[in-house]
């Protein structure tokens, strides 16, 4: 091969390496706005994910309280009731229950007595203090019946339980 | 042909060959400037010079810069009307061939100097020699034991080196007259024009002849130099004239500028060193890769100039290599690094969806959804636990209760559900449900606060809508 003939060649493979390096950057330049597009909703995607995790990692942290409980049946109401309600029978009557998380359900009770507005604060005080703790959902209260000083309570509480 | 290539050497020769006398002078980078040689023509004498040159220029690392006589070389103007270079560089030759006194076939040649004229046109300075003068000026050289590796038309040198050590002042016609053993060389341009080279022109006539001072050859040349300076363009004719005498025969000088035409407007001057100026002048000029009327040039063209292009053409091509290899490896870099962070977070995005929704086959593009929709349903799951977290109600029933007794408020009905509680209750005055109302308030309840006058039991009746915030 004479020295023109190489001279040639090697001009030749310089332009074809050339010519492919600027045709991908141009190929790159054409894409680079998409591919960024791209990048970024996966990156947002991304955090995205991050934040769910964090806020479910929040809610679950609400279980712990409960799963550390030695006991993890609410107290009875009918024995709250003797406690704080002195001579007073509540009409007690089991409402529905619903599943919740990690084994455990809800359970609603309707209860319904006459008394003293003040006894019923009690009532209310220990009900919530209870663990698990029953929490009032609804309460329907009419003053003068039966009597002047009493008052009709009916109540809708829930508590979490674990079998 | 066109403007060589030259070489940037460290170092370059310039040879001034006369009938008899041959000076030779090397020029280095830093101005360093040594005679080599001031005397007889003679090979035996010159094997030093001629060794180191030789070594030199073998070496890369000087060449050697010889000129071709005026006399044996056409130097003219030519005008195209094209104006752009490309254009006007392929008619050159014809234009050049009309005013060649021989075929342009058996000639070499060089433009320089292109540039666009004054009147939408093209110039050039168009440089040529018959190649049998070329090859016989190179054949004496070669007779010393020297090969110049750049050979060109001596007035351009002439001319290039006066200007560099004398500017020329404005309004002045310059003649750089050089005077040799067999041939005097005259460079003429005008200050008017920018300092222009005019017209370059040869005389055979020099110091051999002109030295008895004889009387038929000085008028002879006296002649034929009023002749030429009397075709120069009409805008000289008022000009102060410059002339500037160079050349061994320089001692001859004062004769000659007794009988040159003399008046006010004419100042002759020698330049320094005169005997070495044209070899000073060829290698300052080799030394700054001038190329202009460089006559060696074609199939003549020597190795090393040919070595140095193709050198170029190389490291052209080398470069081009480079430039393209260093894109191609950006390129492609950068593809894969796109690729490679793509599949990196669409993995991390699967395994994120896939732990939080506890699913393990998630379709592309609906991780979100799947998620958000496992967590809804775990939301539900997890809601009485945040709801029994709560302040609790009982607690703020309770309380209100407990104000309500303590106001003296007799309360007639109660009725909470969720968020909101309603009151109804009567009081002997006016203002003692507003402590329930702060009750409530500071258990962070939105309060509204509705009474009635009093009635015919003297009690106010009155309304509390509360709703949690």
């Amino acid at each position: 091969m004479n020295a023109p003939t190489t001279a040639r060649i090697r001009l030749g493979l310089a332009l074809a390496v050339a010519a492919a390096g600027v045709l991908l950057t141009l190929y790159s330049l054409a894409a680079l706005s998409e591919d960024l597009s791209k990048l970024e909703r996966k990156t947002t995607a991304l955090a995205t994910l991050r934040r769910l995790a964090a806020d479910q990692r929040g809610t679950q942290r609400a279980l712990a309280p409960f799963e550390a409980l030695a006991t993890k049946q609410p107290p009875s109401l009918t024995d709250l009731a003797a406690k704080t309600l002195p001579g007073i029978a509540p009409g007690i009557r089991q409402r529905e229950s619903q599943g919740a998380a990690n084994g455990w359900q809800t359970r609603r009770v309707e209860v319904k007595f006459d008394a003293a507005p003040a006894a019923l604060g009690s009532f209310l005080a220990a009900a919530a203090a209870a663990r698990p703790p029953w929490r009032l959902v609804e309460c329907d209260l009419v003053a003068g019946v039966p009597g002047p000083d009493t008052v009709r309570v009916t109540l809708l509480l829930e508590a979490l339980e674990k079998k | 042909m066109a403007t060589s290539s030259i070489p940037r050497c460290r170092a370059a020769y310039g040879a001034d060959l006369g009938r008899q006398r041959l000076v030779l002078v090397r020029a280095e980078r830093g101005g360093g400037l040594t005679t080599l040689w001031n005397g007889p023509a003679e090979a035996a004498q010159l094997k030093a010079a001629g060794l180191e040159i030789a070594t030199a220029g073998a070496a890369g690392r000087a060449l050697l810069a010889a000129a071709l006589p005026a006399t044996e070389a056409f130097a003219r103007w030519i005008e195209t009307p094209l104006v752009a270079a490309d254009k006007a560089l392929k008619v050159l030759p014809a234009l050049l061939d009309v005013q060649l006194p021989f075929p342009l076939e058996t000639c070499l040649y060089d433009f320089s100097k292109l540039r666009p004229g004054a009147a939408q046109n093209f110039r050039a300075l168009a440089c040529a020699a018959r190649r049998t003068d070329i090859e016989a000026r190179l054949a004496q050289f070669g007779a010393l034991g020297l090969e110049p590796a750049l050979l060109t038309h001596e007035g351009l040198a002439l001319w290039r080196q006066a200007q560099a050590e004398i500017p020329l002042a404005p309004a002045t016609l310059r003649v750089v007259a050089y005077l040799g053993d067999g041939r005097t060389t005259l460079a003429v341009g005008s200050g008017a024009q920018g300092g222009e080279l005019i017209s370059l022109h040869g005389i055979r006539l020099g110091a051999d002849e002109l030295a008895p001072s004889d009387a038929p050859a000085v008028r002879q040349w006296t002649g034929r130099i009023s002749q030429l300076l009397r075709a120069l363009p009409a805008g000289t004719a008022g000009e102060a004239v410059q002339w500037l005498w160079c050349g061994p025969g320089v001692e001859l000088a004062g004769p000659l500028e007794a009988a040159l035409e003399q008046g006010d407007r004419v100042r002759f001057k020698t330049l320094s060193e005169p005997a070495l100026f044209l070899a000073r002048a060829l290698a300052l000029a080799a030394l700054a890769g001038e190329s202009d009327g460089q006559l060696r040039n074609g199939d003549l063209t020597h190795p090393a100039l040919l070595a140095h292009v193709a050198t170029g053409h190389r490291r052209a091509a080398l470069n081009l290599l480079c430039a393209g290899g260093a894109l191609l490896a950006l390129g492609l870099g950068w593809q894969i690094w796109l690729q490679q962070t793509n599949d990196r977070l669409q993995t991390d995005i699967l395994a994120r969806a896939q732990e939080l929704s506890g699913k393990a086959n998630i379709q592309y593009g609906t991780e979100i959804a799947t998620v958000q929709a496992a967590l809804k349903q775990r939301g539900a799951e997890l809601q009485p636990f945040l709801d029994a977290l709560a302040p609790a109600t009982a607690r703020d029933l309770a309380a209100i209760l407990e104000a309500a007794r303590t106001c003296r408020v007799s309360l007639e009905a109660l009725s909470q559900s969720g968020k909101s509680l309603i009151l109804r209750g009567a009081t002997d005055d006016w203002n003692h449900c507003d402590p329930l109302a702060a009750q409530l308030r500071a258990r962070g309840y939105t309060v509204e606060l509705s009474r009635e006058e009093a009635g015919a039991d003297e009690l106010v009746r009155f309304t509390l809508k509360g709703t949690r915030r």
